[in-house]
């Protein structure tokens, strides 16, 4: 049961990075850059990955196509890693357009509506041990 | 033999202590003071300071053990240096046991601790532990011994007190009613290496997949806490160093705003935590 709970966290976890790659950042300020890029570094890297998801259960419907969006989003984003790099979120520019694309698309594929990413975190990123 | 023994070291403090017999014991000071090789008396101070911490300190080597946000007694003394055991009742302190080089004293003298009364004053340390099961017998009277906190000699209740309560403040990470407490408790500690401490004051890592991250709960009262010890190699985005530090949740792993605290050493981290 407590697998099927953390399991669950992960994929919100997996959801939760697809809205911030893919949300605009100009009414977010440094605490949540911070919440942001502690909810992806070090995340990402292991979440996006074809091992990982191919362990999800099918209930949660990520087939190979989502699967490999996703490690390429993974690519994109660990690209981006250096100081304050959340930030360049909030700019444009050909990869971070890229990443907002793709995000988008995933997200549609998963048919998980767009909302605020911290409002997300808070209604479902929840353990309920 | 041992008593000339004692006073033959003394003689080399005389010229310390020149207002001090040879022949005296304590510092002429038995009931403050601890002696046990008859060359200076050791002194443990209690003290509240405005900050809500509880500090320790001895006058031989002027360390000052601190545990915060209480001001029950206090103990945070390890190695081969001085040694206090604390047992106590509420914020009554009930003994204070204390040895120092390895070597057990016993005294059953009064004092005053921590602002409260101790009824007792005890030391032990190896083989003196057994004497816990004499100080037990202080009704309610919690025992812990650092460093030595097993002996089948015991009764199963003064082991288990003195295994659980040793634990407890030795790693400290059990005795805090919210962030802010347990913020403070990482503070000036060895961050890197504070899982096993955090293991052994009764919080469980979280099953799951983490990747680099450990995750590792605890639940105080209606409340659950989480440590989350971010390990990086790279430079964090609130911050120009390459930056390893506990964040610190309420309620929920991924807590935002007043929930949220972070714990850092390297020197331009962000303080707030929020």
């Amino acid at each position: 049961m407590i697998k099927e709970k953390i399991e669950k966290y992960h994929y919100e976890e997996i959801i939760l990075i697809l809205l911030i790659l893919s949300t605009e950042f100009s009414k977010y300020n440094e605490d949540d850059f911070s919440s942001f890029s502690e909810s992806i570094e070090g995340r990402i890297e292991f979440l996006f990955t074809k091992d990982f998801l191919s362990s999800l259960s099918k209930d949660y419907c990520i087939n190979n196509d989502i699967s490999l969006e996703l490690e390429t989003l993974k690519i994109l984003v660990i690209k981006q890693y250096e100081s304050q790099w959340i930030k360049k979120l909030q700019g444009s520019s050909k990869e971070v357009d890229l990443i907002r694309k793709i995000a988008s698309k995933v997200l549609e594929d998963l048919k998980v509506k767009k909302i605020d990413p911290i409002k997300y975190s808070e209604e479902h990123l929840n353990i309920d041990w | 033999l041992e008593l000339g023994v004692r006073f033959d070291l003394f003689i080399v403090k005389e010229q310390k202590y020149p207002e001090l017999s040879s022949y005296q014991f304590a510092s002429n000071t038995p009931l403050q003071a601890i002696d046990l090789d008859g060359l200076e008396a050791l002194v443990t101070t209690f003290s509240r300071p405005a900050n809500g911490t509880t500090q320790a300190q001895d006058n031989l080597s002027n360390r000052v053990y601190v545990k915060p946000g209480s001001y029950k007694p206090v103990v945070s003394i390890t190695g081969s240096d001085a040694l206090g055991v604390y047992a106590y009742k509420g914020t009554r302190a009930e003994a204070y046991l204390q040895s120092r080089n390895g070597e057990a004293v016993q005294r059953g003298l009064s004092a005053i601790a921590n602002g409260g009364l101790a009824t007792s004053i005890q030391a032990y340390r190896g083989a003196s532990l057994d004497e816990l099961e004499k100080t037990s017998a202080v009704e309610g009277a919690i025992l812990f011994a650092l460093g030595t906190r097993f002996n089948s000699k015991l009764s199963p209740t003064t082991n288990r007190s003195a295994t659980q309560n040793t634990e407890l403040y030795k790693t400290g990470f059990s005795n805090f009613k919210n962030l802010d407490e347990l913020q403070g408790l990482f503070k000036g500690r060895d961050l890197g290496n504070t899982t096993d401490d955090l293991i052994k004051s009764g919080w469980t890592k979280v099953e799951g997949d983490w990747g680099s991250k450990t995750i590792i709960q605890k639940q105080i009262g209606n409340e659950r806490f989480y440590a989350n010890w971010e390990s990086r190699n790279m430079e964090h985005s609130t911050n120009k160093l390459p930056t390893n530090y506990w964040k610190l949740t309420k309620g929920k792993i991924n807590a935002t705003g007043d929930n949220v605290k972070r714990v850092s050493d390297a020197p331009n981290f962000k303080k707030s935590g929020k």
